[in-house]
């Protein structure tokens, strides 16, 4: 086999599990989660309230720890990081994208998207020129000067891409990312994550209960009771609108 | 890792130009914090200024009296508590904030960092304010029995003692009030820090 024809998976779960101690009761909100995202894919996680999906973010994002499984991304075991290589790999390797936002408030849109380029040690004159580059990419060319609440939900998450995309990541985690947000304003959003996605080549992985996610994701995880009930590629998914669609 | 390159970088430049930044774009809720630490070291200055200025002038209420020590330890616990109170609160309710960071890149040190040297700042103003504003109570509260001018007779190493102990105490305590919530914010895994609502 060539080089060529070897997979990339950027990201990588093994079992998997997270649970909670609520008193006497054990909640299993990941358990047993096997998952293998490859480079450059769109992937998105779907499934209702409750099943895990804010958990298996904040595991593969390194925002909180397993009770047991394995993570990797880039083919390095997060669980074996200590507290400065995971703030590294937050830094470098993962853009993060809430549903609340999450920009700094006192912060305009363009500090904002320099912040983690301060971390990465990018100086200054590189860093203010690629924040400008990349709010002009999202559309916020005009805004730059703002700040969080003198933006709409809509631009306020823009921003949160373009920070997201600031240090180059391997991979995109993407909350929710319309939850907040009227169905136009999220459809925006979420052709910006998937062009973002084919354009510069960046794994998106993206939870939602929002079926218009299929158009744009290669595949999609059904996620229930903490495991992954099954995994659908777009052509099946599509296959089977398109079917339903001719019946 | 790839060792070499696997670095995270937050200058002490950076690190005031951002203290800076959120303390000017902050101004307001500044302000009331600061205001807290104020009120604190003015009460103790008045204190310690008036009973100085009584010794000097050889007034009776100058010696040194058990109450007046009392008031003393009274005015730095009462100093304390509302130094305490103010950047506690100022520092808590940015614990998601603090998430929000550590999901950037920062790292435990730089949190602590950006708080400790925030709240050292905001001690210092406070200390200041409250020190000026001390001056002035004295004077209104001496002018009638020890004249308006009594408050000049204290020799300027005095005054300066009595200002350096002023930002020892709201510097110091302010630091201490905010290692507090800066510690716990940083030390939480970025999930529960992002999920902290007060
Ligand atoms: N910090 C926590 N402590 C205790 N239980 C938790 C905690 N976080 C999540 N859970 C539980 O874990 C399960 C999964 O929660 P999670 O937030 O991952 O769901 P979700 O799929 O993101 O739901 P939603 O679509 O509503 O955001 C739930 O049953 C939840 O109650
Ligand atoms: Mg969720």
């Amino acid at each position: 086999m060539s080089i060529s024809e070897k997979l990339i998976y950027t990201l990588e779960t093994e079992g998997l599990k997270k649970y909670y101690k609520m008193g006497p009761e054990i909640v299993k909100a990941l358990d047993g989660v096997d998952l293998r995202v490859v480079k450059g894919e769109y992937i998105s996680i779907m499934g209702p309230s409750g099943s895990g999906k804010t958990t298996l973010f904040n595991m593969v994002g390194g925002l909180d720890k397993p009770t047991a499984g394995k993570i990797y991304i880039d083919e390095v075991d997060i669980s074996k990081l200590d507290a400065y290589e995971l703030a590294w790999l937050r830094c470098r390797k993962i853009g993060y994208i809430f549903q609340t936002f999450n920009l700094i408030p006192v912060m305009t849109a363009l500090e904002n998207v320099m912040l983690p380029m301060i971390f990465a040690g990018v100086d200054a004159e590189e860093r203010r020129k690629r924040a400008i580059e990349l709010l002009n990419r999202v559309g916020l060319g005009d805004r730059l000067e703002h700040k969080p609440v003198e933006l709409s939900g809509g631009q306020q998450q823009r921003v949160a891409i373009a920070r997201a995309l600031a240090n180059n990541p391997a991979i995109i985690l993407a909350d929710e990312p319309t939850g907040n947000l009227d169905l136009d304003t999220g459809r925006s959003i979420i052709m910006l994550l998937h062009e973002l996605n084919r354009e510069k080549g960046v794994t998106v992985m993206a939870a939602t209960h929002d079926l218009k996610m299929i158009d744009v994701s290669d595949r999609i995880v059904w996620l229930r009771d903490g495991k992954i009930q099954r995994i659908e590629k777009r052509k099946e998914v599509s296959l089977r609108v398109y079917r339903i669609e001719e019946a | 890792m790839r060792e070499r390159e696997a670095k995270i970088y937050f200058p002490t430049s950076e690190v005031f130009k951002l203290v800076i930044a959120f303390i000017q774009k902050r101004f307001s809720r500044v302000l009331l914090t600061v205001s807290g630490v104020t009120l604190s070291i003015a009460f103790y200055t008045t204190l310690v200024l008036t009973a100085t200025v009584s010794r000097v002038m050889g007034s009776e209420a100058g010696t040194l009296k058990e109450y007046y020590i009392w008031m003393l330890i009274l005015s730095v616990l009462v100093a304390g508590a509302g130094i305490m109170n103010s950047i506690f609160m100022a520092v808590a309710e940015r614990t998601r904030e603090i998430g929000t960071m550590k999901c950037l890149g920062a790292l435990y040190r730089h949190i602590l960092e950006i708080f400790l040297i925030e709240s050292a700042l905001l001690g210092f103003i406070g200390g200041l304010l409250g020190y000026i504003v001390g001056i002035f109570a004295t004077v209104a509260l001496t002018a009638k029995t020890l004249g308006a001018m009594a408050i000049f007779k204290i020799p300027g190493g005095s005054m300066l003692a009595v200002f350096a102990r002023a930002e020892a105490i709201s510097v110091g305590l302010s630091v201490l009030a905010a290692a507090y919530p800066a510690y716990r914010a940083a030390k939480l895994d970025p999930a529960e820090a992002l999920r902290f609502v007060i």
